[in-house]
Formats: C-alpha cells, structure tokens, sequence
C-alpha cells in the first residue's frame, strides 16, 4: 500500500504540503512533550538524591522523606530548569525542521515551475518553427501552433495573442509572455528576439532556442544521475544501518550481556 | 527514462526515419505510414499506426487517427505535431522529421548516458536492501545462539523493526533512482 501511495502522481508533493502544515504546530507541539519529558526524568532522581543527602548529612534528624518541603523546591527547581531547557532545545529543533521542510517543499515548487515553462518553450518554439520554415512572420508562426499545444504552452500561446491585440509588438509581446519564467527560459526567448531584430533566420533561431533549453534539461539530469550514489547515503545510513545493526550486533550483544 | 520507455523511443527514431525516406520519395501518407510502422519492428507501435491507418474504415479521418495517437505520449505528440504542420503550411516535411529523429535520437543517446551513470549506484542499492536479509539468513543458518535469539519475543521485535526498515530503504531508494533516471 505504501508502495502505491508513493507511486500515485503529486503524492510527494501532497505529503510535503501536509508535512508543512503540521509544522506550523509542531514548535509547541514539541517544546511541551520535550519540556514534561525532561522534567519526569530530572526531577524524580533529583529528589531522591537530595533526600538522601539529607538523611546522611543528619542521621538525628527525622526521616526526610516524610517532610519534603526543601525537596520540593529542589524538585521545583531542577523542574524549571528542565522546562526551560528542554522547551528551548526541543522549540529550536522543531523551527530547524519547520524550516527545512518548507525549504524543500519551495525548491520542489520551483524545480516544477522550472520544467513545465522549460517544457512549454520547447514545444511552443519547435512547433512555430516549423510555421517560419514556410515563410510565416513570427508573430504568426507563434500564434499558429495554438491547436498543437496544451498547459502552459497554451497559457502562452492565448498571452501572446492577447498582447499583441492591445498593440504590442512581438518582441515586447514575446517577452511580457515569459517574463514570469525561470531566467533560463527568458534567456532563450530573447535570442529570438534578437534574431528576430536582426533579421537572421527565425526558424533556426527558434530550433536553436527549443535546443538550448533541452541541452540544459539533459544536464540538470545528468547532474542528478552523477549525484545518485551520494544521495543513496541517506537511506544508507537512516535505514540499512540500523537494520543490519538489529540483526547482527543486538544478538551478539544480547549473547555477551547474558550468557546463559 | 525506464527501459520500455527508451525502446519504445528507438522505435519511434526508425519510425520517423522511414517515414523521412517516404516522404523524399513521393510515398502516399496512409501507405508511407504502414511501411514505416512495418520497417518499426515493434508490436506496439505497429499495431498503433495500423489503428491510424485504417482509421478509414471506421468511419474517421486519417488525421483524427493521428490526433488520437499523438495523445499516447509526448513524442508521438511531436511526431503527430510535426505532420499536420507541415501538411498545414506546407514546410518541409521531410527536412523536419529528420530534425525530429536527431532530437529523438540525442534523447536516446542522453538516456543511455544517463543509464550508464546510474548503473553502480544501482546496483550498489540492490546489495544494500539485500544486505539485512542475506545478514539474518546466514546467522540463522550458522549460529544456534542468534537463532534462538531471533525466534524469542525480543528477536522479533529485531525482525520486525529491521524489516521495516529495510522496505523503507527500497522505496526511498527506488524514488532516488526513478528521479535521476
């Protein structure tokens, strides 16, 4: 089942955007579970050794344990030290966490918008330069690709158009399309632009674009195939250790402590 | 990319290419696709482009047949793409399906790039899941000792969390490996 679920499209993502919801909480959450933890296993020891001293230092007197009022400060005491201890340590660690989640759900987020614009350039671009190849104007080879596109290639393409009926020029029109992209993708589209000022050829400028951006594509891949025997550290050392550990060295010692 | 997914693209490359060939030589669309899917040498993507091509039959189009298939993925998309353009503005088809199987053909080469890359790292995770089970089996086979240990509450409670851990480890493993594939 967890198999599926992992396998199921957007779950990560799903996950990741429950993961940070839960962390907006998560700071009290813990400071309060850390705070009541430190303060059972600090105060309970802390009594009895201060009763005992008691009892050796004046063996006269009565049995302090039966009139615990300056082991009830102490245990007041090492309380509220452990409560603020404990809730510091225990707030800091939830913040760092919190933090990193919402890091990695941004990065994810981002790396998403990066692809889908990096994707939609390539087949706006390949598509319109198949439209300049006949001798179609630039702004007609773009708008003419709009039935062959979908997402956010689509969303462009009906941008475009929108911004050339107010009476912008295509290079203006062509970049106020993308200009919420990834700087990548901005970059491709002004060398059309460029090229299209120029007077240069537009459908090689525009292959040259889609293949700028796919070359980029490869290597951000390529990156992440080199990173992969790094990356295996985490389950490594998360997972397989502690389960290798469980199997071979609890018995051994389990074997060692009792040997009977 | 999975390995059905890169000879399912090697498929496409012959495709494209034959259909290229067709094309420079003054084939007839319908005929120039049944020799291609023919030339294709994969089931798959012979029975698609029969589905096109007889789309007559069925009352349809040959260009609803495409548009059909060019919804099956992203490269049959381009492909389908390249042709209805072409055949709108009258660019040269030709010119542009060998663009198309050079794109498709560096897509493969990229893949197998990234395969070779990926190849120690995943054979090293498949030792690592291993790695627990083969512990356990041995020290089950070779020490009396550990076996009593594990077959005692305390032994599969070790078991059972070393389990879990274990199937952790594959999937977040096989989620590395699908993401740097």
């Amino acid at each position: 089942m967890i198999a599926t679920l992992f396998s199921m499209p957007g779950t990560t993502c799903m996950l990741m955007r429950s993961a940070v919801v839960m962390m907006d909480h998560a700071p009290f959450l813990v400071a309060l579970g850390w705070s009541a933890t430190v303060i059972v296993l600090m105060a309970q020891p802390k009594r009895q050794r201060v009763v005992r001293r008691f009892d050796e230092a004046s063996p006269d007197l009565p049995d302090r344990s039966t009139t615990p009022a300056r082991g009830g400060v102490a245990v007041a005491m090492s309380g509220l030290i452990g409560w603020l201890v404990g809730g510091g340590v225990g707030a800091a660690l939830a913040v760092v966490t919190q933090r990193w989640v919402r890091r990695q759900h941004r990065r994810r987020a981002e790396r998403i918008e990066q692809e889908l614009s990096e994707q939609a350039v390539i087949e706006w671009f390949d598509v319109a330069a198949l439209s300049a190849q006949a001798g179609v104007s630039l702004a007609l080879s773009l708008s003419n690709a709009r039935p062959m596109m979908a997402g956010r290639a689509l969303e462009w393409v009906d941008s475009f158009e929108r911004a050339l009926e107010r009476g912008s020029s295509t290079d203006d029109a062509l970049r106020n399309t993308v200009s919420g992209s990834p700087s990548g993708v901005r970059r491709v589209v002004d060398d059309v632009v460029a090229a299209h000022r120029a007077g240069t050829s537009l459908p090689n400028a525009l292959r040259r674009g889609s293949t700028q951006v796919n070359e980029a594509i490869w290597a951000r891949r390529s990156e992440r195939a080199r990173r992969l025997p790094i990356a295996l550290l985490g389950p490594l050392i998360v997972c397989i250790l502690p389960a290798v550990c469980l199997m071979a060295v609890v018995p051994m010692v389990v074997r060692l402590v009792a040997p009977s | 990319m999975t390995r059905g997914e890169s000879i399912d693209l090697r498929a496409l490359v012959v495709l494209v290419d034959v259909l290229a060939a067709g094309v420079r030589a003054g084939t007839a669309p319908i005929d120039n696709w049944s020799r291609a899917a023919e030339a294709s040498s994969n089931a798959t993507i012979e029975a698609e482009v029969v589905t096109i091509t007889t789309a007559q039959l069925r009352g349809s189009t040959f260009a609803d047949g495409l548009s059909r298939w060019s919804l099956t993925s992203d490269h049959r998309r381009s492909i389908a793409t390249v042709w209805s353009v072409c055949a709108t503005t009258g660019a040269d088809l030709a010119g542009s399906l060998d663009a198309l199987a050079e794109g498709l053909r560096s897509e493969v080469r990229h893949g197998d790039e990234r395969a070779t890359l990926c190849a120690q790292a995943i054979a090293s995770a498949r030792v690592m899941v291993a790695l627990p089970v083969i512990c356990v089996s041995a020290m089950l086979v070779f020490d009396v000792s550990t076996r009593r240990f594990l077959v005692s509450g305390a032994g599969l409670v070790c078991v059972v969390a070393a389990s879990t851990l274990d199937a952790l480890a594959a999937l977040w493993m096989r989620s590395l490996i699908r993401s740097a594939r």
